[in-house]
């Protein structure tokens, strides 16, 4: 269990009561999310297809594109945000990608269009955010629309294959797993690394907790805003990437709006708050696992799609409600 | 002699470590207006919120029109017929008066259905009372803050009160809209209402009111009709005689060294042609009224509101070189007025929020990462300087008193350690040891060169602390003055009373 | 000066719509053939009577200063389930509807719930519903249509002075919903609570109940647009309602209904946004556009409308700044 977002550097001194102190918040914080994942093996223990090695790798293969998702909105949950286009631009971008590659374009180029893509449409969203000072719910929520609208339009609906060279480079096998595996492992360390150690991280925290005080202490509050949109962009464009090697095409149903549940989903179980100011990227990554260790298995034990919508819908609810349980009890007490 | 409406007899209150009221007797009549004055601390608000059911007083009895009452919670008060007109209206910009004036309860036909031919007739009735020329079917929006004011007054006449309580009405109204009210406060006095007026203008209680009741530490110090008062002796009254303590020999006065100048400061409706220097290692104090543009000067020079036009400029090697906003930043720190609002990070820990501000400077060479051991003995060491009390740098900020939230506040710009501080009521809210132990901090803090400008609503603190004053009045800096004015005069000069003409800057 | 500047913008931000809407009709009629005909408005006003009616309800939620994007959802399940009593327990459909309508104002209570009680950010919660709510629909059908009876589909066609009844139905519903608005006790609590529940707590207005109120009333409207959509098409579809609450939105924006709360009417705010959406589909369609490329236009609707009302409230903002402070 190392999923604990508030686990600093060890001081020298670190005396029994501080660690008592960190234990209970780590017990706090991981409460629920242990709650799941126990509930969660102890299904997948009646699942007897569950431990088998291509199932597994499956579930790693299928986490790591959820989790580069969760990893974006969680660096704008930081902050107090929301970013609801994540799954669309991914889209987005994908498809923007397998066109270029279609009409010549080489792998590399598909691979640059499609982050920059979801760069592009992430830093309109920032720029809304930021400097109109539109609602970041709203916004993005806009944003889903014309991204799922420009996809199906441009598309008419129809998949764009791409090269089988692109394929085989983005899922470029190193031992037993994909590239894209390695690819989550290590965007998760380096971005926890990120919030956790740099200045700019530091500042994600600290808007998210409090705008206020944020700009009392010099922190480029508009500017650090909008790099996050445009960052949580690029992670969609990322994602793009590697779902369109895994599918083998691009089109507008790879963003289908249930997508966004799961990393809503995915974020707020592995302990990241949508009101900001807490979390971390290595929650979300345990929560992306958890996420898609659940449609496994309720895969495996073949219930439907929309049961398994309905349970995550309620997931996301009931994780925010306790959240919010908390933070008004705190205010109070 | 008209009859007496509201006796509030011996009343004291006690909250954890001070006594805010003791013994307080006061007494409004029909068709009079009573004003209630004090200083900062003095025990208006707490008066004021015991009669509004607010809070409840501890010893002491209330009696209206001679019947003895006890208020449970504000309904109670609102019952027996207390209005208040409070400075901060509540009012709901997108409806119209009429609206905004029965929200609360409407007139109703069916059960559910708005009687509006009612609603307007009694809305103009109210509204021709106050002789205001307001349209029901006007929005909010649209209405300038006299005539916001007035569609409260307007909503408490409807519920037939008796005693109309205004705190500081005029502090944001022009003089056409001041007069105005004058006039609607004649009317209501008129009407056989009882009016509590509580104000810093000493002028408008010549103006409005036939009382006087003045609080000074908790008690009543004086009182009376006001045509028996002169206005000398009610500052008296309110500043009293008390001792204060003070920085003597250490003060900074005989060489000044001038480090930074704000010229031309405007911003429109709010602050007007500021202009002031400030020396090294001085403590140059802002006084005035709640509103009187102290803070907004302090957030301008920031750059946390936008202005109309500001030049800042700093002393170089004798020469004065104009500077950014962002040079600004990175060489003034400023400690709020409002600590939890926009001061502290609550949920997080003493350290991250005393290295909040000085992340830039903690950073391991040529990288963005943080120096966490840097970090935490920082941390430890403005911790074991001002004293903090905290079990570890680790303890969450919300988890300290209010003493030790504002030093963990001034450790963060310690930690900085700029040219100037902007200290914005730095002792708010505090107990006496803690008050006595900020002070102590500034004094050094000044004495190691750091030049501090200090906003305190406490005269006592500012005579003690400061050498030099600027008094703001309604936007504008109307004076300024050496250490050693006294206290009447600076009350005066806040309040409008005193000359000011004479020592206006050149 | 200044002052001046800003009221011209405001007049441009107040007449806008209308203009829109006016440039809309004006293009269209050059350009497509039989638009402005009896026929085409006549259809055209009657494919919109479910929107009208769901986008009503949107807007009460939006002048209380929120959102409730399962309306669609809503929709959807409330209708799934008569359609299931009617065909599986052999309802007739006058109780069927009975029921539609409760389980309407059931799921919108639910909502309800969730943000008073639960105090759940309400865009969350109506997120976390629009995905259940359609799942629990789905999983109610099994995902297959359901046909309606004759009387249901004969009542989805069937007009009233040569205008579909449904038509009738929405305008009579508007109406009343304007009524509600503007002279109800309940209308006023609505638009107070968009001006700042802080405000509305001081002022002794039961913040929590209205709110609670709100959301049920979108949850009954929500079912009535599903009725009258599941009668024009003559089945329980698996995409009715589908995106639904977008359109509302793009609509309330389109009419002038502030996202911030607290102002707009519904006639003709939700009047105009409806049909000018409307106007554009099926002007579009008389066009031979890209049917796909209806979204995208409908999405940068959105967009567009929504940044307009993030500048004049912004604009608005400065406005009450200048007088507050006006000394």
């Amino acid at each position: 269990m190392s999923n604990k977002p508030n686990d600093d550097g060890l001081f020298p001194a670190v005396d029994q009561q501080l660690l008592s102190l960190r234990l209970k918040r780590l017990v706090q914080r991981a409460f629920p999310l242990l709650v799941v994942v126990l509930v969660l093996l102890f299904i997948s223990l009646l699942v007897p297809r569950f431990f088998h090695p291509r199932n597994l790798k499956n579930i790693l293969v299928q986490s790591s594109t959820l989790g580069l998702m969760a990893i974006g909105m969680t660096l704008v949950y930081l902050i107090g945000g929301m970013d609801l286009s994540i799954p669309s631009v991914m889209a987005v971008s994908g498809i923007m990608g397998a066109m270029i590659m279609k009409s010549g374009g080489s792998p590399v180029l598909g691979v640059i269009i499609t982050i920059a893509a979801g760069a592009v449409v992430g830093a309109v969203n920032g720029l809304s955010v930021s400097f109109l000072k539109m609602i970041p719910f709203v916004v993005t929520l806009a944003m889903m629309q014309v991204m799922s609208g420009i996809s199906t339009w441009v598309t008419n609906s129809v998949s764009i294959a791409v090269p089988l060279d692109y394929i085989d480079i983005i899922l470029f096998k190193i031992g037993e797993l994909p590239l894209p595996v390695y690819l989550f492992v290590t965007l998760t360390i380096v971005s926890t690394y990120f919030c956790k150690s740099t200045i700019y991280g530091r500042w994600l925290y600290a808007i998210g907790t409090n705008l206020e005080s944020s700009k009392v202490c010099m922190i480029p509050v508009r500017k650090t805003i909008f790099l996050t949109y445009t960052v949580s962009g690029m992670f969609a464009g990322l994602t793009g990437v590697l779902l369109t090697a895994r599918l083998g095409a691009a089109g507008p149903l790879m963003g289908s709006s249930n997508v966004i549940l799961d990393v809503m989903s995915a974020s707020v179980v592995g302990g990241v708050s949508i009101y900001g100011g807490v979390g971390s990227p290595l929650g979300a990554a345990v929560g992306a696992v958890v996420i898609t260790v659940l449609n496994n298995v309720l895969n495996l034990l073949r219930v439907d799609f929309f049961p398994a919508q309905v349970i995550k819908g309620v997931i996301v609810i009931v994780f925010v409600a306790f959240d919010s349980f908390g933070r008004s009890h705190r205010r109070q007490g | 002699m008209s009859s007496t409406v509201l006796k509030m007899i011996g009343i004291g209150k006690s909250f954890p470590g001070v006594r805010a009221l003791h013994n307080v007797t006061f007494t409004a009549y029909a068709g009079e207006a009573i004003a209630l004055l004090g200083a900062n601390g003095a025990g208006k608000s707490t008066l004021m919120n015991v009669l509004g059911g607010v809070i409840r007083h501890d010893d002491g009895k209330l009696e209206i029109q001679g019947k003895s009452v006890e208020f449970k919670n504000p309904k109670d008060a609102q019952a027996e017929g207390i209005a208040f007109v409070h400075q901060e209206m509540a009012l709901l910009p997108t409806m119209t008066v009429m609206d905004n004036m029965f929200i609360a309860d409407f007139p109703k036909r069916w059960g559910a259905i708005i009687n509006r031919t009612e609603m307007r007739n009694q809305c103009t009735e109210v509204l021709e009372r106050l002789g205001c020329r307001i349209s029901p079917d006007n929005y909010i929006k649209n209405l300038g803050t006299g005539d916001r004011q007035m569609v409260e007054i307007g909503r408490a006449l409807l519920g037939n009160n008796r005693i109309f309580i205004f705190d500081e009405p005029t502090s944001s109204l022009t003089k056409g809209e001041k007069d105005n009210l004058i006039k609607v406060i004649e009317r209501l006095k008129r009407e056989g209402m009882a009016i509590i007026y509580i104000t810093h203008f000493l002028s408008e209680v010549y103006d409005i009111c036939d009382r006087v009741c003045v609080l000074r530490g908790g008690e009543v110090a004086g009182g009376g009709l006001i045509s028996e008062v002169s206005m000398n002796k009610l500052v008296r009254m309110m500043v009293g005689d008390v001792k204060i303590g003070d920085r003597g020999s250490e003060r900074n006065t005989a060489a000044r060294k001038p480090i930074f100048q704000v010229d031309e400061l405007n911003r429109r409706g709010v602050l007007e042609n500021i202009n002031f220097t400030l020396n090294k290692g001085e403590i140059l104090g802002f006084w005035g009224l709640l509103g009187s543009g102290r803070t907004e000067t302090a957030r301008a020079i920031m750059g946390l509101d936008t202005v109309d036009s500001l030049k800042i400029s700093t002393w170089k090697d004798d020469r004065l070189t104009e500077v950014s906003t962002e040079f600004v930043q990175h060489n003034i720190g400023l400690i709020t007025e409002e600590r939890r609002v926009d001061g502290l990070f609550l949920p997080m820990s003493v350290s991250r929020n005393m290295s909040m501000a000085n992340l830039r400077n903690i950073r391991k060479k040529h990288s963005a990462v943080i120096d966490r051991k840097r970090e935490a003995e920082l941390s430890r060491e403005f911790t074991d300087r001002l004293n903090i009390k905290i079990t570890s740098i680790e303890q969450k900020v919300e988890t300290l008193s209010g003493g030790n939230q504002q030093k963990v506040i001034l450790g963060r710009w310690l930690e900085v350690n700029p040219d100037i501080l902007i200290m914005d009521e730095p002792t708010r809210g505090l107990d006496v040891s803690a008050k006595a132990e900020i002070a102590r901090i500034i004094v050094r803090l000044a004495k190691e060169g750091t030049s501090i400008i200090l906003i305190s609503s406490e005269i006592e603190e500012m005579m003690s602390l400061c050498d030099r004053f600027l008094v703001f009045n309604k936007g504008r800096i109307i004076s300024n003055l050496e250490y050693g004015v006294s206290q009447e005069e600076l009350v005066g000069l806040a309040a409008g009373t005193a000359d000011a003409s004479k020592r206006v800057m050149a | 000066m200044k002052l001046k500047q800003l009221s011209i913008k405001d007049s441009l931000f107040k007449y806008g719509f209308y203009v829109i809407l006016f440039g809309v009709i004006l293009f269209f009629t050059f350009s497509a053939e039989y638009f402005l005909t009896f026929a085409n408005i006549n259809s055209l006003v009657h494919a919109a009577a479910p929107m009208l009616i769901i986008a009503a309800g949107m807007a009460f939620v939006v002048f209380t200063g929120k959102l409730d994007i399962s309306l669609g959802s809503i929709a959807y399940l409330s209708t799934c389930i008569g359609a299931v009593l009617m065909k599986n327990l052999g309802f007739p459909p006058a109780a069927a509807f009975i029921i539609v309508l409760l389980s309407g104002i059931v799921l919108g209570g639910i909502n309800g719930f969730i943000i008073v009680i639960l105090k759940v950010n309400p865009l969350i919660t109506t997120l976390g519903t629009l995905t259940a709510f359609r799942g629990l629909g789905l999983i109610l059908t099994q995902s297959f249509e359901i046909r309606m009876p004759e009387a249901v589909r004969a009542f989805g066609t069937s007009r009233i002075l040569g205008v579909f009844s449904d038509v009738w139905l929405a305008l009579l519903l508007l109406i009343l919903l304007h009524f509600i608005h503007q002279k109800a006790v309940f209308g006023k609590q609505v638009t107070a609570l968009g001006n700042g529940e802080e405000v509305c707590l001081r002022l002794g207005i039961r913040v929590d109940r209205t709110i609670f109120l709100t959301f049920m009333l979108a949850g009954f409207l929500a079912s009535i647009g599903g009725i009258v959509s599941m009668a024009q098409i003559g089945q329980s579809t698996t995409f009715l309602g589908k995106g639904m609450e977008f359109t509302a939105v793009a609509a309330i924006v389109l009419g002038g209904i502030s996202l911030f709360g607290g102002e707009g009417k519904i006639i003709p705010g939700v009047l105009i946004g409806v049909l000018t959406l409307e106007l554009i589909r099926n002007g579009l369609n008389h066009l031979g556009a890209n049917p796909y490329l209806y979204e995208f236009v409908n999405g940068g609707i959105i967009f567009t409308a929504m940044s307009a009302d993030a500048l004049k409230a912004r604009l608005r903002g400065q406005v009450i700044l200048v007088s507050d402070e006006n000394t």
